[in-house]
């Protein structure tokens, strides 16, 4: 059971050029800031937006191919999907929305029933069988989603923002369900989300994506060792450069250079993090190679820590305790000097 | 936001208090002139017994063909994207706006017996529309439908349109989306629509007494019957009129939470 797919499109401002391939029995999340294309890949793959281009291959067996005029339409297709809010049918009772899919499938009204309720006691739903969406909280109402989705017996389950909807006291617990949930469905997984802590916890791979084209993609701890994204920096916390290589020194392009502890040659990615910066008003005078001047912007106190935004030829943020930050005045701004040992930039080629 | 208890400057209140006189005081006409003691007889006579039953079998017979015929018009102007559609929209919009005696007079041009269509009825069917039972809810329905096809397409539009998708990757073909979730979630609209279609088809008098005439006992409706009345027994007028009152008072208040946005 594998899931091939090149998604090629073009939806208001978004041109989209996605390749994904999904393997038997994984759980892939998608990830990327609002606007990438997330949601857009979902309804691609569910045959709710038609491609313009690539091919779509499940098991083996096309589902899309613009190229042979192939499209089949997303009530044929072997794909369940949990959408963001869940959009169960508010007029029918959480029953009756498990049994949607298999009364399309011709199954006798009694028979779907029967069925969609060892769904809801598999979900731990059985004693909600008669209630209507709105009497439903966030966390049985996804439930409820999954069970609808998982009903038809689909080879392919996607979800699209599956937490998002929740309010936070409840998030933690409906997200271990969910993995649970998840790892007890044998076919292909592929979830949308915004939140990196979610991707993580539920799926065995990511996939980054941004302004519809995939950035990266590895395990969580792969991404976020070297991002290759001004995306997955922010959101790992770290300073992300791109540079060229030459010996142990990268030029980053505008003029100015870093100083490097290996000796690479070619495009790289440049990470500093934001602990090995130190910052002086003065001038230093030491061993670290990396010497730059520049003015701090703003000071984002944390519980122990505080993070300065130095702007200058190095943009960068510094992250030193609260009280070297007073004792240096940074919240007033001003000219400053920051420093980094060549030995603290960890590169990586492109 | 909205403060309570603005205090209202005295030369507005005073035009205020004219305007809500202006549609209170025929009212209080209607009512203060109203034969109480022998409003029962009049109600019951014959004449206005027939003119009420013939409003009603009309009015729900041009609803229910304003829903068959309506419901699939404002979904396709709600869904279909084609060129035209806008002027199509108009077209079935005019009605609202244009004068009933024209539209009856329209309406006996093309479906009367020297009509257009109305001269090939009646050669080939035999079927003639014009002073029938059967011309009365052509006409209520050409005058009422378009509050209809407003209606539930405002309600299409406003719906969400991704329990559609939903219901789609869960195996339902087009047909069964739209008689298993659409017609479902735009049910509201559709009831608000067919109650105001079916009111404005009881009132309807223009079209009606130009295209269908005025027969007692097969067209007459209660407006036409409360015209005539109003020549000959005064009293009757008013029963009938009170009658069609308390009717449209029933529907808005009926309707003021659904379509009407109560406060």
């Amino acid at each position: 059971m594998t899931l091939e797919a090149t998604v090629r499109l073009g939806l208001g401002g978004l041109d989209m050029d996605v390749a994904l391939r999904v393997e038997p029995g994984e759980v892939v999340a998608v990830l990327g800031p609002n606007g990438a294309g997330k949601t857009t890949l979902l309804r691609a793959l569910a045959g709710l937006l038609p491609l313009s281009g690539g091919r779509v291959l499940l098991d083996g067996v096309v589902l899309e191919d613009p190229a042979r005029a192939i499209r089949m339409p997303p009530e044929r297709r072997p794909i369940g999907v949990v959408f963001q809010d869940y959009l169960l049918f508010p007029h029918l009772d959480a029953v009756e929305n498990v049994a949607f899919g298999l009364r399309c499938r011709g199954v006798s009204p009694p028979v779907a029933r029967a069925h969609a309720l060892d769904w809801l006691e598999r979900m731990g739903m059985a004693d909600h069988g008669r209630a209507r969406p709105a009497e439903l909280s966030g966390g049985q109402a996804q439930r409820v989603a999954l069970a609808r989705a998982l009903a038809v017996n689909p080879r392919l389950l996607l979800l699209d923002e599956p937490l998002s909807a929740l309010d936070a006291s409840s998030r933690t617990e409906v997200r271990r369900d969910l993995r649970r949930h998840l790892q007890s469905f044998n076919g292909i997984r592929v979830l949308v989300t915004h939140d990196p802590l979610e991707a993580a916890f539920l799926s065995d791979r990511l996939v980054v994506i941004e302004r519809g084209r995939v950035v990266q993609t590895g395990s969580a701890a792969e991404v976020t060792q070297k991002p290759r994204s001004r995306y997955v920096a922010d959101l790992v916390g770290v300073n992300l450069f791109r540079g060229h290589a030459a010996g142990d020194r990268v030029e980053l392009g505008d003029g100015s250079s870093l100083t490097i502890g290996d000796r690479l040659e070619g495009e790289v990615f440049a990470v500093i993090h934001p602990r090995a910066v130190a910052v002086y008003r003065s001038r230093p005078d030491g061993t670290p190679r990396n010497v730059f001047p520049g003015k701090a912007d703003a000071v984002d106190v944390h519980a122990d820590r505080a993070r300065v935004h130095v702007s200058g030829p190095l943009p960068l943020v510094a992250e030193v305790t609260p009280g070297a930050a007073e004792a240096l005045r940074l919240a007033e701004g001003g000219a400053v000097w920051i420093s980094v040992k060549a030995t603290e930039v960890s590169v990586y080629p492109v | 936001m909205r403060r309570a208890g603005d205090r209202v400057p005295i030369p507005l209140a005073v035009l205020a208090a004219l305007g809500a006189a202006f549609f209170i005081l025929p009212l209080v006409g209607l009512l203060a002139r109203a034969p109480w003691a022998t409003a029962w007889s009049e109600l019951t006579s014959s004449e206005a017994l027939t003119a009420l039953r013939l409003s009603i079998v009309c009015s729900l017979a041009s609803t229910g063909v304003a829903l068959v015929l309506g419901f699939p018009l404002a979904w396709v102007y709600a869904r279909a994207a084609f060129p035209g559609r806008n002027l199509l929209r108009a077209l079935t919009t005019l009605p609202m706006v244009l004068p009933p005696v024209v539209g009856g007079v329209a309406l006996l041009f093309a479906l009367g017996r020297r009509g257009l269509v109305g001269q090939w009825l009646d050669q080939l069917f035999g079927v003639r529309l014009p002073f029938t039972v059967a011309g009365v809810v052509v006409a209520e329905t050409f005058v009422a439908m378009p509050f209809l096809i407003l209606t539930v397409e405002a309600g299409l539009r406003g719906m969400d349109r991704r329990f559609e998708d939903a219901a789609r990757t869960l195996g339902a073909n087009r047909w069964t989306v739209l008689r298993r979730v659409t017609l479902p979630m735009v049910a509201p609209s559709l009831f608000a629509g067919a109650v105001l279609c079916w009111a404005r088809a009881l009132g309807e008098f223009g079209a009606t007494i130009t295209f269908a005439g005025n027969f007692p006992g097969r067209t007459q409706t209660m407006p036409l019957a409360v015209y005539v009345a109003l020549e000959t027994r005064p009293e009757g007028a008013i029963v009938l009129s009170l009658v069609m009152l308390a009717v449209s008072l029933v529907v808005l208040v009926s309707l003021r939470d659904r379509w009407l946005g109560a406060a």
